[in-house]
């Protein structure tokens, strides 16, 4: 800005940056001042590029993520240890290649080996740690190699837990780099990043932590059996998983030998509990097998429980009378008899050979009185599958209708009623039954000569006619209350 | 970069340059201080540059691993900051043309849809839709202010970011982006008038910015 225009020459954004930016020299910007003093509009302008300059301020500037020092450091390493081996290039050509020209005469494949086996290697530690890199989370979940052996000695984790998905990872030995190098150039780009977030996580333990990983890998490499350890850590990382928050921190706490031995106590209450719940292909399995040893059974019973049995028309509802007669606990003229009374070890092996094969194997780990209860625990469940779940009547007859009519009308409490009258018609009818069912533990027609159940003291009397049907929302709108 | 006796006296002064001697005799540990106090300033300079926070970080390991590669060739003639930024700047160049070229393809394979348009028309059509002058939120206002950044050439831009996040003189900034501090200020200049045109909304008289914005 020269003198002679100071105060008439009109100021370019380009001054008025300038100034703001303190890159004007110091008597342009005095004289820029002086004009500002009397000028409003070139204020005007000079606010309105501070106030955009000051808009800038709004713009987030996040820090870089977490690990990005660790992660640039590393690959700055990685770029020395290539650029080592570049520098060492022309040595180890000539080196290379006299060797291969030598092997090549002899063996052309053994002479390919014998040089990749010597080249330096920028990823070392990442191949020597890939193995642990792949199964942190499994390998953290294990002490060391005792408590591994100790559960491979008491016999757990031996095979896939039915209820368990089998974990993938193999076991890659120490001695192979090479086999991890394959598997990670086989990886696809998410397994790749994968592989990147472990070793982040590895990277993120303390020392001793890392040292004890390498630790393990090595103790299981050096071990008699490996793949079956591994394979053990791995089975027992998935189980400890699925495991409720609280007994994994319990177990979390004990000692390795107690560990073990609450392990131990744990899978067989798991077995328990999962032999003990019917599933739809065992459901399907026990419903074939029954029919089969129906008449057979019949024909164990006493007489007078035979000929009421034998009363009914098919031998669907045959099969249910006998059913509900082996599992009631009621009693009515003293005749009892077991499944295991009337059925002999070999019709129960026929059963267990045609199970699926986790439940075979959870039902072999049982002797035959245990065995036995359990089948005798699955009757009712097949029976609810069967019967009550499936059919808009099931084990009713016509003539049981009446009696259900009873039972809604005087058995259900407040709550059930308004229940039941809430549901589509069908499903009420159904649950009707299920709870008929559930308390007088068989349709009225098993029971002759008893009468249907009687008003509870309490509950309130008759709400409808007993001769008219119990109705759903879809056909008749319930009775005023 | 020329390096004179009196350009590398200057650059003496600054303790950073001094680390970055230590990273050309081999100290590891110079590098690493140097990543640190540098990272968050250059991830955040090239996020705004190109306006993705992954290709950010991506680009500044880039940046660090050149800066390292180059540790043996060093010689002090800038501050520190001064040559990290000039890698910057290259490497934000190259990454930013080469996504252009692959817009060109994806954009010549598209069938002629809706025109999306730059990021100057998607802030004038929303400048003047906010017209007149409304009370703003934050966060609408930032997203503005980013639109408005990106609205400018990525020249402008880096000058902008380098500028006002950097705080480096028109000398410096002419070092790091290979221009003359006379193309510098220009290049300012064009840049504050463009921005001001597209914030204008909130320019209103009586608005300080940064102030009446605030939750």
């Amino acid at each position: 800005m020269s003198d002679h225009h100071a105060n008439t020459e009109p100021l370019s954004d380009e001054q008025l940056v300038a100034y703001l930016d303190g890159e004007m020299p110091s008597a342009d910007a005095r004289r820029l001042e002086a004009r500002l003093a009397d000028d409003g509009g070139l204020r005007s302008r000079l606010n309105a590029l501070d106030r955009t300059w000051q808009l800038l301020d709004q713009l987030e500037t996040d820090a870089a993520g977490r690990g990005f020092t660790r992660t640039t450091l590393e690959m700055v390493a990685a770029a020395e240890e290539a650029e080592r081996s570049f520098t060492a290039a022309p040595r180890r050509r000539v080196r290379r290649a006299a060797l291969a020209a030598a092997l090549l005469l002899a063996a052309g494949m053994a002479g390919f080996l014998a040089v990749a086996a010597v080249r330096p290697d920028p990823n070392r530690r990442l191949l020597e740690d890939f193995p642990i890199l792949e199964n942190l989370e499994r390998y953290r979940a294990v002490d060391g190699i005792d408590f591994l052996t100790a559960l491979h000695r008491a016999g757990l984790f031996q095979e896939e837990l039915p209820a368990v998905e089998e974990p993938p990872g193999e076991w890659v030995p120490v001695a192979s780099p090479d086999a991890a190098r394959e598997r990670i150039a086989a990886m696809d780009r998410a397994k790749k990043e994968q592989l990147r977030r472990w070793r982040e996580q590895f990277a993120a333990l303390d020392a001793d932590e890392q040292a004890r990983l390498r630790r393990l890998y090595h103790d299981l490499a050096a071990a008699r059996e490996p793949e079956t350890l591994h394979a053990v850590a791995l089975r027992y990382y998935e189980w400890l998983k699925a495991l409720p928050p609280i007994a994994r921190a319990e177990l979390v706490e004990l000692s390795p030998a107690e560990r073990v031995e609450r392990i131990e106590n744990l899978l067989a209450r798991q077995s328990r509990d999962r032999i003990r719940r019917l599933g739809a292909e065992e459901a399907q399995v026990l419903g074939a097998w029954l029919s089969e040893v129906t008449d057979q059974m019949i024909e164990a019973l006493p007489e007078s429980a035979q000929a009421r049995i034998r009363q009914e028309a098919d031998s669907q509802r045959r099969r249910g009378a006998l059913l509900m007669f082996l599992q009631s606990s009621r009693s009515s003229d003293g005749v009892r008899r077991s499944i295991d009374q009337v059925l002999g070890e070999g019709d129960l092996a026929e059963l267990r050979a045609r199970l699926p094969e986790s439940t075979r194997l959870d039902l072999e780990r049982h002797a035959i009185p245990e065995q036995w209860r359990i089948v005798k625990g699955w009757i009712p469940q097949l029976v609810r599958h069967r019967f009550v779940r499936r059919g808009p009547r099931g084990l009713f007859s016509e003539t049981d209708e009446r009696t259900l009519v009873e039972f809604f009308e005087h058995e259900l409490d407040d709550a059930e009623f308004d229940r039941l009258l809430a549901l589509p018609a069908e499903e009420m009818q159904r649950e009707l039954r299920r709870l008929y069912l559930q308390r007088s533990k068989g349709p009225p027609s098993w029971r002759p000569g008893t009468p249907g159940p009687r008003p509870r003291p309490g509950l309130r009397p008759s709400r409808r006619p007993p001769q008219e049907p119990p109705s759903g929302p879809g056909r008749s709108p319930p009775a005023p209350r | 970069m020329v390096v004179t006796e009196s350009s590398t006296r200057r650059a003496l002064r600054d303790p950073d340059v001094h680390l970055m001697l230590e990273v050309r005799e081999g100290s590891a540990v110079a590098f690493e201080q140097l990543v640190a106090r540098y990272q968050d300033r250059l991830v955040a300079v090239l996020d705004h540059l190109v306006g993705d926070r992954d290709q950010a970080e991506d680009l500044a390991q880039e940046v660090f691993l050149r800066v390292y590669r180059s540790r043996q060739r060093y010689q002090p003639g800038a501050k520190f900051a001064t040559w990290l930024f000039t890698i910057a700047n290259n490497a934000a160049l190259n990454a930013l043309r080469s996504r252009a070229r692959r817009r060109e393809v994806n954009l010549a394979a598209r069938d002629s849809g809706a025109f999306r348009g730059s990021p100057l028309d998607r802030m004038l059509q929303a400048s003047s839709s906010q017209m007149p002058a409304r009370q703003f939120d934050k966060a609408e206002l930032r997203a503005n202010v980013r639109l408005a950044l990106e609205s400018l050439s990525e020249r402008q831009r880096m000058a902008v970011l380098l500028c006002k996040f950097e705080g480096m003189s028109y000398t410096d900034i002419a070092q790091a982006m290979d221009l003359t501090p006379k193309a510098v200020k220009s290049l300012l200049a064009r840049a504050r008038a463009n921005l001001r045109e597209v914030l204008a909304p909130y320019l209103e008289e009586g608005h300080r910015p940064g102030t009446e914005y605030d939750e």
